[in-house]
């Protein structure tokens, strides 16, 4: 093994070394190199809350995102983090609006294209959900209240 | 060169066969082909700007997210690059391509606020591999120079460093995860209730899915006191696996059955690190295995 391959693999262990000491130190994330935070707070209190975005059928009525099959991000995951990031942004309240409609007129023109197969949608709301804590997570399907956190409507005859 | 030295030497660049390190390299990029073949990473190029938060080597090389069809041909070339790299056809190049395509469309999934980190440790992994010779052996491009007349290659510490810094990008994350535990909420983190009042509060964010296993293990108190317990001293302990055979023997599986559990209990699937633990697997034994096979 050369001098020179010698050299390229002790700056590849230092980057590695010096990389995940950095994010751990500093207790920040440092792409590729995290703090792995994920469950690490204590939990507890009497409330839960999830935020969740919800699609509103050609019907009016709502129910937790099953459509935007493709948009796996927003169907899969709690959105606290991503949310968070775009209200702490000045003039959050508008551009989480604004994305929205953006994420509506995407799937309306993914499903004219045949690239989505769900219903038409008349519109996205996003919701911070409230939940008193059952042990027994008995009331799941029946929060004790919601906060609209952001809307985005169809016009009227576009959500076809 | 002190006793410090020697050990840092012989932890590094003991020579080793090509073979092991080989199979590690078929092994991972064939688990992250299966992985990754089912996941639609084009879809974040419809995604609105307003989600978007750069992960610091995009912000810093200016990579803007590319139009759709773009992630789509990426995401195919990726692919390409992990079923040739998986068969050692091009090693050195698709290697290459693994890496630097991986990173770029791995970074933008994470730039969208994905909360699992379950990628990170890949981009790593692949970064290492680029910069290796893992294609040496077990390999198509092993085979042809066989064929061609060329012997098979020495033992050599180019087949050991990359191995043991993959298994160092594993401990230093489950480590980290540990200590991000024992930061933010002391060993409160498994004498209190915490564990119990985490399952309970996995039902209310999959309140859609009606799957709720979770709530079966969170009946116990006392379990999920061991259950948490046993997590944080897995990920604490782990990299003492680097260096004691013996706790690599406990460490790795449990650390195995840890995965199957968070998938399982909590929802995040760590998949990938499975795939990332065979640089686990006994690769002197695999050595002497290979060379008789596609040296």
């Amino acid at each position: 093994m050369s001098r020179g391959r010698r050299l390229v693999a002790h700056l590849i262990v230092a980057a590695i070394l010096i990389g995940q000491a950095v994010a751990l130190v500093r207790d920040r994330e440092t792409w590729p190199f995290s703090t792995y935070p994920m469950f690490s707070y204590l939990g507890g209190g009497p409330w839960v809350e999830v935020t969740w975005l919800f699609e509103v059928g050609a019907d009016g009525r709502e129910r937790p995102l099953k459509s935007l099959s493709r948009l796996q991000t927003f169907r899969l995951y709690p959105l606290e983090k991503i949310i968070e990031r775009v209200r702490d942004r000045p003039d959050g309240d508008r551009l989480l609006d604004k994305a929205l409609c953006e994420l509506l007129r995407q799937y309306t023109s993914m499903r004219r294209r045949g690239e989505e197969d769900g219903p038409p949608l008349a519109g996205l709301r996003l919701y911070s959900l409230r939940w008193e804590r059952d042990p027994r997570a008995g009331n799941v399907d029946r929060p004790s209240g919601r906060v609209l956190l952001a809307e985005a409507l169809a016009a009227p005859g576009g959500a076809r | 060169m002190g006793r410090l030295g020697v050990a840092w030497e012989r932890f590094w660049f003991e020579p080793e066969p090509a073979a092991g390190l080989g199979v590690v390299r078929a092994l991972v990029y064939a688990g992250l082909l299966a992985i990754y073949s089912r996941t639609d990473l084009s879809s974040f190029g419809t995604l609105p700007a307003e989600f978007y938060a750069p992960v610091a080597p995009l912000r810093l090389l200016s990579l803007p997210v590319l139009a759709e069809s773009h992630l789509r041909a990426l995401h195919w070339l990726w692919l390409l690059s992990l079923a040739l790299g998986s068969l050692g056809l091009f090693s050195r190049a698709s290697a290459v391509a693994a890496f630097v395509v991986g990173a770029y469309l791995l970074g933008v999934e994470d730039s969208f606020g994905r909360k699992d980190h379950r990628d990170m440790v890949v981009v790593l992994t692949l970064g290492i591999l680029a910069a290796s010779h893992a294609g040496d052996a077990f390999s198509i491009d092993a085979w042809l120079r066989r064929r061609a007349g060329i012997g098979p290659p020495a033992p050599s510490p180019e087949y050991r460093w990359p191995a043991q810094a993959v298994r160092l990008t594993l401990a230093a994350a489950f480590f980290t995860a540990g200590v991000a535990k024992l930061r933010h909420s002391g060993l409160a983190w498994v004498a209190s209730d915490n564990l119990r009042d985490l399952l309970i509060e996995v039902s209310y964010i999959g309140f859609h899915t009606g799957h709720q296993p979770n709530l079966l293990f969170a009946r116990s108190a006392f379990l999920c006191k061991m259950l948490a317990g046993a997590t944080l001293a897995i990920e604490v302990l782990y990299p003492l696996a680097l260096v004691s055979a013996r706790a690599r023997v406990v460490l790795v599986p449990a650390s195995l059955a840890l995965l199957v559990g968070f998938a399982l209990i909590l929802g995040p699937r760590f998949t990938t690190w499975a795939v990332l633990s065979v640089v686990w697997l006994p690769l002197d034994r695999l050595g002497s295995v290979g060379r008789g096979r596609a040296g």
